[in-house]
Formats: C-alpha cells, structure tokens, sequence
C-alpha cells in the first residue's frame, strides 16, 4: 500500500513538473512568435508617441533623472538601429528634446544629438536647436557651443558665426587652448581649406562615437580632394599660361616639371582633367565643397 | 470543479462586500474631469489626449486592484484563519487557488467592462473616434491584468502581503523593461553579459507585448494575429504562475 503510495506520489509530481514545463516552454514559443509579429512600427514609432517632456517631468515626480535615462537608453538602441529616413530622424530629435526638456543638465544628449544630428543626419536645424538649448542650461559646457561652431561652420557655410560659437567655447572652463587661435583662423581666412582640416581634426579627436569618427573621416578626406584639386587647378593655370593650351592628362603636368607628382586620392579614385578646360575633377567625389571656397 | 465555482463566487462576493466597484466612481471622476480640463487647456489632439487617458486608467486601476487585492486573496485568508475551516472540508488546495483567482478575475471583469463603458461613453460625448485599435488595447490590458493577478497570487502564497506586493510590483516594473534588457543582449560584445540578459528576457514576463496603449489612441490597430499570439503569451505565463502558486501552496504548513 505504502509502495503504491509513493509510486502515485511520484507520477504526480512528474506530471505537475511535465505541465509546469510545458507551459514554460509554450509560454517562451508564444513569445518568440509575438515578437516576429509585432508590426515593426510598434517599435521603431514607440518613440513617436512620447509626449512633451513638461507633461512627462510631472508625471515622474521627482525622478527625473532616471526617466530621462531610461528614455535615452531607449533613444540609443533606436538611432543605432535603423538607416534613418527623414521622418526618423524628427522623431529621434523629438526624444532627444524631451530627454532634454525633463533633465536639461544630461549634457551628453546634447552632445551625442547634437553631433549625430548635425554630422551624420544632416538635418542641421534640428542640431542646433538642441545644441542651442544645451547651451542655454549648461553655460559651462565647452563642447556645445563647440559643436555649434562645427554646425554653422561646415553645413551653414557661416565661418562668422561659427567663429562667434568657437570664441564663446574657448571662454568656457576646461576649454582647449588652441581654441581662440582657430576661431580667429576660421574668420579671417574662410575660405581655406587648411583652417577646415583643422578643425575637423580637432573635432574627430573630440568625438568618441565609431561611426561619428568614420563621417568625420569621410569629411576630413572631402576636404583633402578640394586642397588638392586647388593645388592642381593651380598647376592647370600655370601651365596654360606657359603653353598657351591646356593639357591633355594631368600626368603632363608632372613630365614638364610644373608639380612633382600627382596627389593620391584619399576615396580611391583618381584625379582627371574636368570641364569646364582647365578644371580637375575627382572619380570618387563629384561635388565640390562650397564652405572652404573664397567667396 | 463545483468546489472552484463556489469559492470564486464567495470571493466576488467578498469583493463586492470590500467596496471594491467603489474605484469606478474615482475612475469616472477623474477621466470626465481630465477631460473637461483638457478641453480647455489644448487646442489641438484633445481627442488622443482623452483616449490616452482612458487607456492609461484603465491600465492602471486594473493593475492596483490586481497587485493588492491578489495579494490579500490567501494571505488574508491565513491571517483571520479563515483558511483552516476551509480546508477542513473535502476542497483540495488547488481548488482552493484557483476558486480564489477566478473570483478576483470575475470582479476585475465586471470592473474593466465598466470602465470601458465609461471610456467608450466619454469618448462619444467628445465626439472623438472610437476605433477597433482601442478595443483591442483594452482586451491585451485585460491579459495584462490576469498576469499580475497570477503573480500577485503566486507570491503570496509564501510570502506576506508587504513582501508580495513589492514583488509584483517590481515584476511588473522589470516586465515593462525587459524589451531593453534584449536590446541591450543584441547589442553586447560580451557572451556572459549576452547570455544573462537573454536568460533574464525569457525569464521575466514581457509585458510590454501586450501594451499597444501608444498607437492604439492615434488609432493604428495590431494585426489579430499578433494580439492572438500576445494574448496567449500572457495566458500561458499566467497559467504557469498558477501552477506554480499550486504546488507552493500544496506543500506550505499553517
């Protein structure tokens, strides 16, 4: 009797285990398969229906800072996420500006935003409202207007302004030295692409975000093509003015002795007569920087 | 199985006796009245601002009245010692829990009907939408809802009334977080870290999957299928809780 007892017992609690067990696996299944379901605007727009941070900020009483965290860390996966469209890139502004607007003194959202806005999305006017804003709460804060001078420097093509933004950082604590000297730089000569690739070197130091530093790079190597197409546009002039024609290929400019060797394209591409006659031209880059041109 | 039933109804009773359906009026106050202000104060999206709000009360009242009347379902019964007169009939103990939970779950029903006939009445007197998309919100907030009161139940089973609510609670906290805990998982270069998140994911209820609260008030509906699959996640984890309330309660001495 005692012996069927215990067999019961333990077919009893092999079945409440199995059941258990099963439930449990059944439960992960469900999950999984709800997870491949759920439509992707569920989670890409979650952000979206963030409300305004001054709602938020009452609504969390006084932790504040937390919840500006927590919606950061969700912002972060979100921007590392997607290839961003223009929609997303809003919306991604809008977090940063609730983020901001609950916890005005989380300065590294303005500076990730306001880079990543300014440098990898282009949306320019986005990065210098949040930048602005930051500025506004943290007078202190060297690398915000810093970052502003890089906005209207490079995209605005406004080296006054920028020069104005690069003179107030360099007033800040903690500011680096070489600072005031590359805001006078920056105003007096504009038009130079030295003064630029500078800048953008200072600016990559200052960056620690991997793919901030590649469009930075990216940057730094546009400006390199438009130094040496002016160096060799140059040699394109002198030659006519020796010649009285163009020439036929760039490498003749290296056999009459008018440069010592053609430039290596940093994208990988070569340098090539354009036309207009007597402009050169890059098979990798076929824009021209506006910014670093005399006006 | 007659046992279950007259356990459940006793304890919709005793609800109903603890004033419980008195939280509509507090419910109806505050959702007619926020949006009476809002009215006033927005000019523009009054509408999603009231669904918001309904969505969002209902969430709410419903996972308050969960956390702390499941947690009171045994231990209350254990504390009058009411529990032993019970078991002193021929009732088994899982009779016993799931009687108790089913009680609860009847009250919440008629509770989250009411609201939502509040809500849907609000709406209409705002003359704002009434989409599917706020149906179904609801429906996955009720799914919600028995999930918590499962977990309310399970802790209480061995733990006091202060002790079990502070677990559900922060469960339920960490089950509206989890969706990060796998961002971060996918994100990591560490396996250890990779791995614990990942445990830790599946472990933890995703109650973020049945919350469309968000999209549901601009009125963007879930496909069926996706609220089908959801519903059932949260029903299975829910009935693993209950099995799992069960043999705790099987083996507790009083």
């Amino acid at each position: 009797m005692r012996v069927s007892n215990g067999m019961a017992s333990i077919r009893q609690w092999l079945l409440v285990s199995g059941l258990l067990a099963g439930l449990v696996a059944s439960a992960i299944g469900a999950l999984m398969a709800a997870e491949r379901m759920r439509p992707p605007e569920v989670r890409a727009l979650e952000l979206a229906y963030l409300p305004k941070g001054e709602y938020i900020k009452i609504a969390v009483l006084g932790y504040r800072q937390i919840a500006s965290d927590l919606i950061w860390l969700k912002a972060v996966q979100y921007l590392g996420e997607i290839h961003q469209t223009p929609e997303g890139w809003l919306w991604a502004y809008h977090v940063m500006d609730v983020v901001t607007d609950i916890d005005p003194q989380f300065v590294a959202v303005y500076q990730a935003g306001g880079t990543i806005l300014g440098v990898w999305a282009q949306r320019v006017q986005e990065s210098i409202l949040l930048l602005e804003k930051g500025v506004r709460h943290n007078p202190n804060e060297w690398t915000l207007p810093f970052f502003l001078g890089y906005d209207y420097f490079y995209e605005l093509h406004d080296p006054v302004a920028a020069a104005k933004y690069f003179r107030m950082a360099s007033a800040m604590p903690g500011a680096p030295a070489y600072l005031p000297k590359l805001a006078a730089r920056m105003t007096v000569e504009a038009g130079d692409p030295a003064a630029a690739l500078e800048f953008l070197e200072r600016l990559h130091a200052q960056t620690q975000d991997e793919r901030l530093q590649e469009a930075l790079v990216r940057r730094i190597k546009e400006v390199l093509i438009e130094r040496d197409i002016r160096f060799l546009e140059e040699g394109v002039r002198r030659y006519h003015a020796r010649y009285k024609r163009w020439p036929a290929g760039l490498q003749e400019l290296v056999r009459k002795g008018i440069v010592t060797a053609i430039p290596p394209e940093p994208l990988g591409g070569t340098y090539v007569m354009g036309s207009p006659e007597g402009t050169v031209k890059s098979t990798a880059f076929t824009g021209r920087l506006q910014v670093h041109r005399k006006p | 199985m007659w046992s279950v039933v007259v356990i459940a109804l006793n304890t919709f009773r005793e609800n109903l006796r603890d004033k419980i359906l008195y939280n509509l009026v507090f419910f109806a106050l505050l959702l007619i009245g926020a949006s009476i202000l809002l009215a006033d104060l927005t000019i523009m999206e009054h509408h999603r601002m009231i669904a918001d709000m309904g969505l969002a009360a209902i969430n709410l009242v419903g996972v308050v009245i969960a956390i702390f009347v499941g947690i009171g379902l045994v231990g209350k019964e254990i504390e009058r010692r009411t529990v032993y007169t019970i078991m002193a009939r021929p009732i088994r103990r899982t009779q016993f829990i799931l009687g108790k939970y089913l009680g609860l779950v009847m009250t919440l029903s008629v509770n989250m009907a009411v609201m939502m006939a509040v809500f849907l009445a609000t709406l209409w007197l705002y003359r704002a939408p009434v989409h599917g998309a706020l149906v179904q919100a609801v429906s996955l907030i009720f799914v919600e809802v028995l999930l918590v009161t499962a977990m309310a139940l399970f802790f209480s089973t061995f733990s006091t009334s202060t002790l079990s609510a502070s677990f559900t609670i922060g469960l339920f906290i960490v089950g509206h977080l989890t969706m990060d805990l796998k961002g971060i998982a996918e994100k990591s270069q560490s396996e250890t870290v990779k791995a614990v998140t990942t445990a830790a994911y599946y472990i933890f209820p995703n109650l973020e999957m049945l919350n469309v609260k968000g999209q549901a008030a601009v009125g963007v509906g879930v496909p069926y299928a996706y609220q089908a699959t959801a519903s059932l996640y949260g029903l299975l984890y829910t009935a693993a809780l209950l099995v799992g309330a069960c043999i705790i309660f099987q083996r507790r001495d009083f």
